[in-house]
């Protein structure tokens, strides 16, 4: 089942159109990246997916539910971590996760023991200073500890590692990936190896719609072609070789080849043979990275 | 229920933790022992430039200050009074949409209408503290400083006048709703305000605007009687409730 379903939504602010008939599902305990550069819009579909902005066109469902702008009933479902969340800093931390319990209607029991759990998995459980003095990085965990402090079905993290240093990022990402078992997630970012490192599933918006969507694993076997870069002296025996075996020029001197499409022994060979003199032959690894740099600049 | 309870009792810990709180208490005492001291100063202003108006040809009777006097300061302090209050507490909203704290709040589930009861209750409350305040410490400082008790209607007037601070109260939620800063929530509740005091001088006009419900002095000096106002009241609480009940749509409306 998709935990969360998005199906053509369309936003404009002002004549400026975010979203183009946005589709996206998330299967239900999978742990889903959401990349886009900045402005791409990732934000404005969190909200969206929250009650928070009004679509213009297409429809949200969370566990089935609709989502209707300006009434709360789907968000019963999802636990919620803002970009940058704001919180009531006269309090402190414990006392608004108690806060956050009663609001979502839990057990007192179940709220205090709840509360120890999450600040003592987020490391705040000894921290006794109201939230007022909290830094970014702090409130970003405080963050992480409400948002998942009712058990939501759904998490949803707007660049939940983007205040945090590099500890603190592997402490996230750990959480993230700890709770898949009883939670869904899907978070936003543009670090590509937070993906790499916990998601199931990812999706990559650009220019309003989703371009690349599917099971991380799927992606790279289809993506994952490794590329050769050959580099000769002379141009005239680029163009030989072009000749041979196809590939694709980037330079006067430089050929790329698909690593399975073109056996890059029988170009050695053919190089030996012909006594052709090479500057360079060089393996890339396809990342990620390159799989996106592709997309956003096709 | 625990959920409206629990947000209401964040609002409060959100007021007794800051300092404007304590201020306000201070000013509201302040301003009500204010009253019967400028009942007391007045006479004698009049007293030292008795000579200098006799000298001018002027003679004016001069009448020892009695309660009533404090009283009429009591109502005539009362507009300004009103002002400081919903400029300092009339961001009860504002300040949640600039801080961005109610988005973790809303999108916990927690139903809008319950913020807008609560947020609403507190203000409400809020006014009935401080007006209480300042009642009391104007009638204690009264009968302190004078032993005198011409005054009529205190108490009626008194509650009449809270009344008509509630309903001041509901357009300053009303215009939180629809506005995002606090300086249009001010403008939107101190213009209607402002503009009945101009109109409550036509007389045809005065006995059915809820700002007749704040002209306490004719009451206290047995000029009308309680019963004559309760037309206005009646407006007055109407009014008030659908203000209250145009905001649920509103604030169902509204970007957070
Ligand atoms: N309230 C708004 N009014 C006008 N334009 C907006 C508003 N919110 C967002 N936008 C515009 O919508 C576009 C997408 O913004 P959004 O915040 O969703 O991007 P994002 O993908 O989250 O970016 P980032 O990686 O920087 O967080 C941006 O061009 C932004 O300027
Ligand atoms: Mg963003």
């Amino acid at each position: 089942m998709d935990m969360l379903r998005i199906t053509g939504l369309h936003k404009r602010f002002g004549n400026h159109e975010v979203l183009k008939g946005l589709d996206l599902s998330v299967p239900e305990h999978s742990v889903f990246g959401f990349v886009g550069k900045n402005g791409s819009g990732k934000t404005t579909t969190m909200k969206t997916i929250l009650g928070l902005i009004k679509a213009d066109d297409g429809e949200i469902t969370v566990a089935g539910e609709k989502v209707v702008y300006g009434q709360t009933a789907t968000n019963h479902h999802i636990g919620y971590l803002p970009d940058v969340p704001e919180f009531y800093d006269f309090m402190k931390p414990r006392e608004y996760l108690v806060f956050c319990g009663e609001i979502t209607g839990m057990e007192k029991e179940d709220i205090e023991k709840r509360a120890d759990e999450l600040l003592r998995l987020v490391g705040l459980d000894k921290e006794e200073r109201r939230i007022k003095g909290f830094s970014r990085g702090m409130k970003q965990r405080l963050g992480i500890a409400q948002a998942l402090f009712a058990r939501p079905k759904l998490l949803i993290c707007d660049e939940p590692t983007s205040a945090l240093d590099p500890m603190g990022r592997k402490e996230i990402l750990d959480i993230l990936y700890s709770v898949r078992n009883e939670t869904t997630v899907l978070f936003s970012t543009h670090v590509l190896s937070d993906v790499e490192r916990i998601c199931t599933d990812v999706a990559f918006i650009d220019n309003g719609v989703i371009s690349i969507h599917g099971k991380l694993e799927d992606l790279k076997a289809n993506f994952n072609s490794n590329e050769y870069l050959v580099e000769t002296l002379n141009e005239s025996d680029t163009f030989v070789l072009l000749e041979q075996f196809g590939g694709v020029q980037i330079a006067p001197t430089r050929l790329v080849f698909k690593e399975g499409k073109t056996e890059i022994f029988d170009i050695m060979n053919f190089i030996a043979e012909n006594k052709i003199p090479v500057v360079k032959i060089e393996r890339f690894e396809k990342t990620l990275e390159s799989m996106f740099m592709e997309v956003i600049t096709k | 229920m625990r959920a409206l309870i629990s947000f209401t009792k964040k609002e409060f810990k959100s007021q007794i933790r800051s300092a404007k709180f304590n201020i306000l208490i201070g000013l509201f005492i302040f301003f009500g022992i204010l009253n019967p001291l400028f009942a007391k100063l007045i006479p004698f202003l009049f007293e030292t430039l008795e000579d200098a108006m006799a000298q001018a040809g002027m003679n004016m009777p001069i009448t020892p200050a009695s309660d009533l006097d404090s009283w009429a300061q009591f109502y005539g302090n009362f507009s300004l009074y009103m002002i400081i209050f919903i400029i300092m507490q009339g961001n009860i909203f504002t300040k949640e949409y600039g801080n961005n704290t109610l988005v973790l709040v809303l999108t916990k589930g927690l139903d809008r209408w319950k913020v807008l009861c609560s947020k609403a209750f507190m203000l409400c409350a809020l006014w009935t503290f401080y007006y209480l305040i300042y009642f009391l410490a104007t009638y204690a400082a009264t009968e302190y400083f004078f032993n005198t008790s011409i005054a009529q209607n205190v108490v009626v007037s008194a509650v009449y006048l809270w009344i008509g601070g509630l309903w001041i109260c509901a357009l300053a939620i009303f215009f939180s709703t629809l506005a995002k800063s606090i300086g249009t929530v001010i403008a939107g509740t101190l213009i209607p305000y402002i503009l009945m005091s101009i109109f409550s001088v036509i007389p045809s006009i005065d006995k059915y605007l809820p700002t007749s419900l704040m002209s306490g002095a004719n009451l206290i000096y047995g000029i009308t009687s309680p019963s004559d106002y309760l037309i206005a009241l009646g407006i007055t609480v109407v009014t008030a409730a659908a203000l209250i009940t145009a905001s649920v749509p509103m604030f169902n409306k509204k970007q957070i």
